[in-house]
C-alpha cells in the first residue's frame, strides 16, 4: 500500500512539473499565433479595407490556438465591438498571462477608431510588443520547462522519502 | 418606416430607445434625422420638423425637455455608423459623408484634420445628418413620356432640382424600370454609384435596385466609372447622381458619343440656374442632353416639375 502511495505521489509531482512546463510551451504557441493574427489584421485593415468585425474573424480564421477567441468574438453582438472583444480576450487559453491580455485590450480599445495609417501604426506597435513577449516567453520556456519537470520529479522523490 | 428604424438601430441602443416613442406616421414619412452635439435631435418628415424628447417621444416645439446628444454620445453614434471601422470609411469621410447600410447617407460635420493640406479625417464630430434612402416604385412613371422618343430611343436627360426634392429617388426608380423592362423593352443599365446611394450595394447585392439588367459600379469616381462602364459593361443607358465637375461632364460626352444615353441629376435652385451651370453648358455645347427636367418637389399628387428640351439648351449655349 505504501509503495502504491509513493508511486502516486511521485507521479503526481512529476505530472505537475510536466504540466507547468507544457503551460510555458503552450503560451509560446499562442503568442506566436497572436503575432500572426496581428499581422493579418493589419493587412486586412490597411490593404483590404475590410470592416473590423470581418477583419478580426478573417485574421483569426486559421489560427488553431485562437479558436476560442474567434468563436467567442463571432458569437458576440455585431453592434457591441468592445464587449465582444473583451469576451474574446477572456476566452484565450489559461496559459496566457495578465500582460498578454493587457496587450490585446490595448489593441482592442483603439481598433477601428482612426484612419488607415493610424490603424497600421497601432497594429505595428502591438505587433512589436507581441513579438517581444513571444521572444521572452520562448526563452523562458527553454529555460524553465525542463527545470519544472525536474522539480516535479525531484519533489515527488522527496515527498516519497518523507512518506517512507 | 423600416428605413427609419434601420437607421436608428445603427445609431445604437440609446438612440433606439429615444426614438421608440416616435409615432408610426412620422417614421413612415421621415426623410432626415439630424444629430447635433449639445443641441436638439430632430426628424424632418414631410414639411414638418419633430424634436426628440428626453423621455423618448417627439414634439413639434423645441423646449427644455428636448434631447440633446452629448459629445460622447455623438462619438459613439459616429463609431457605430462607421461599423466600428472608421478606416474603412476614410475615402467617404474626407468628402464629408458616410454611406450607411441600406444606402442612407450620413453627412458629417466636425473639425477637419488636415495632412499635407488634404483632409484626412474628422475630429470632434459636431453634426450627423442622415438622409433616409427610400425606394419608391413608380416614382419615375410621370417622367416616362419625356424619356422615350417616338422612335423608341431613350433620351439623355438631366434632372435638376434643389437638395431633397427627390431627384435620386426618381433616377433610382428609372434605373429600376429600364433594367426590368417596366417602361419598354429591357435595356442594359449601368449605374455609376459613387456614393452608394442609388443602389445601396451591400456584399455585392444592390439593395435598392431590383432591375435584372442593372449593373452597378460603386464607390468609383463618376468620371472614371462612366468610362469604365462604356468600355466594359456595354450599357444602353448610364445613370448617375449629382453631376458636379467638368471632368464628369467630359466623361458623359464620351459616353454619348459611344451610343449610350445618359441620365443624371444636378443641384440647382431653378430651371435657369441649372442652365447656367458650367458642366451643363459644356454638355449642351456637345448636344449631350435632350431633356432637362427641373423637379421642384413633390406633394400628395406627385412630383411638381418643369421640362425643357434641346431648344432651351441651345438658347443657353447662345
Amino acid at each position: 500500500m505504501r509503495i502504491v502511495g509513493i508511486i502516486l505521489v511521485c507521479a503526481a509531482c512529476t505530472g505537475m512539473g510536466i504540466f507547468a512546463g507544457e503551460r510555458l510551451k503552450h503560451r509560446v504557441a499562442v503568442l506566436s499565433e497572436l503575432c500572426r493574427f496581428i499581422s493579418a489584421l493589419k493587412s486586412e485593415i490597411c490593404y483590404s479595407g475590410t470592416e473590423l468585425r470581418q477583419a478580426v474573424l478573417n485574421s483569426a480564421s486559421d489560427q488553431k490556438e485562437l479558436c476560442g477567441f474567434r468563436e467567442t468574438f463571432g458569437k458576440s453582438d455585431p453592434g457591441e465591438f468592445e464587449t465582444g472583444w473583451k469576451n474574446a480576450v477572456a476566452a484565450l487559453p489559461d496559459c496566457m498571462r495578465r500582460e498578454d491580455a493587457a496587450l490585446l485590450f490595448d489593441l482592442g480599445s483603439s481598433l477601428g477608431i482612426s484612419g488607415i495609417r493610424e490603424q497600421g501604426e497601432l497594429c505595428e506597435r502591438i505587433s512589436v510588443s507581441a513579438a517581444a513577449a513571444f521572444k521572452t516567453a520562448s526563452e523562458e520556456a527553454i529555460r524553465l520547462s525542463g527545470l519544472y519537470v525536474s522539480f516535479g520529479v525531484l519533489g515527488g522523490i522527496a515527498a516519497a522519502i518523507l512518506l517512507i | 418606416m423600416k428605413a427609419f428604424e434601420d437607421v436608428v438601430s445603427l445609431l445604437g441602443p440609446r438612440f433606439l430607445s429615444l426614438c421608440g416613442g416616435v409615432p408610426k406616421e412620422v417614421k413612415g414619412i421621415a426623410t432626415e434625422i439630424s444629430l447635433r452635439t449639445g443641441r436638439s435631435m430632430c426628424i424632418d418628415a414631410g414639411k414638418r420638423r419633430y424634436f426628440i424628447t428626453s423621455g423618448g417621444g417627439c414634439c413639434e416645439k423645441s423646449g427644455s425637455d428636448i434631447f440633446a446628444p452629448s459629445s460622447a454620445e455623438m462619438e459613439d453614434a459616429f463609431l457605430r455608423i462607421c461599423n466600428f471601422s472608421v478606416y474603412s470609411k476614410q475615402n467617404q469621410l474626407v468628402n464629408g459623408f458616410i454611406t450607411l447600410r441600406g444606402g442612407h447617407r450620413a453627412g458629417i460635420a466636425g473639425t477637419a484634420v488636415l495632412t499635407d493640406g488634404k483632409v484626412t479625417a474628422f475630429n470632434k464630430i459636431s453634426s450627423i445628418r442622415i438622409r433616409l434612402a427610400v425606394s419608391r416604385v413608380g416614382a419615375a412613371n410621370c417622367f416616362f413620356p419625356y424619356l422615350v422618343a417616338p422612335d423608341g430611343h431613350i433620351r439623355s436627360t438631366v434632372f435638376a432640382g434643389p437638395p431633397g426634392c427627390g431627384k435620386t429617388t426618381v433616377i433610382r426608380d428609372l434605373a429600376d424600370a429600364l433594367g426590368s423592362g417596366r417602361f419598354l423593352r429591357r435595356v442594359n443599365v449601368a449605374v455609376a454609384d459613387e456614393r452608394c446611394e442609388i443602389a445601396a450595394c451591400c456584399d455585392g447585392e444592390p439593395g435598392l435596385l431590383k432591375g435584372e439588367c442593372c449593373d452597378v459600379i460603386s464607390c468609383m469616381p463618376k468620371n472614371v466609372a462612366v468610362l469604365c462602364a462604356v468600355r466594359t459593361l456595354r450599357p444602353d443607358v448610364i445613370v448617375c447622381d449629382e453631376l458636379g465637375t467638368l471632368s464628369e461632364a467630359q466623361a458623359f460626352c464620351e459616353a454619348v458619343n459611344c451610343g449610350c444615353a445618359v441620365i443624371a441629376t444636378i443641384h440647382a435652385g431653378s430651371f435657369n440656374e441649372a442652365l447656367q451651370k458650367p458642366q451643363l453648358r459644356l454638355l449642351c455645347d456637345y448636344g449631350v442632353f435632350e431633356n432637362l427636367i427641373y423637379v421642384e418637389g413633390y406633394d400628395a399628387s406627385g412630383y411638381i416639375f418643369k421640362t425643357g428640351g434641346l431648344r432651351e439648351f441651345q438658347k443657353c449655349a447662345l
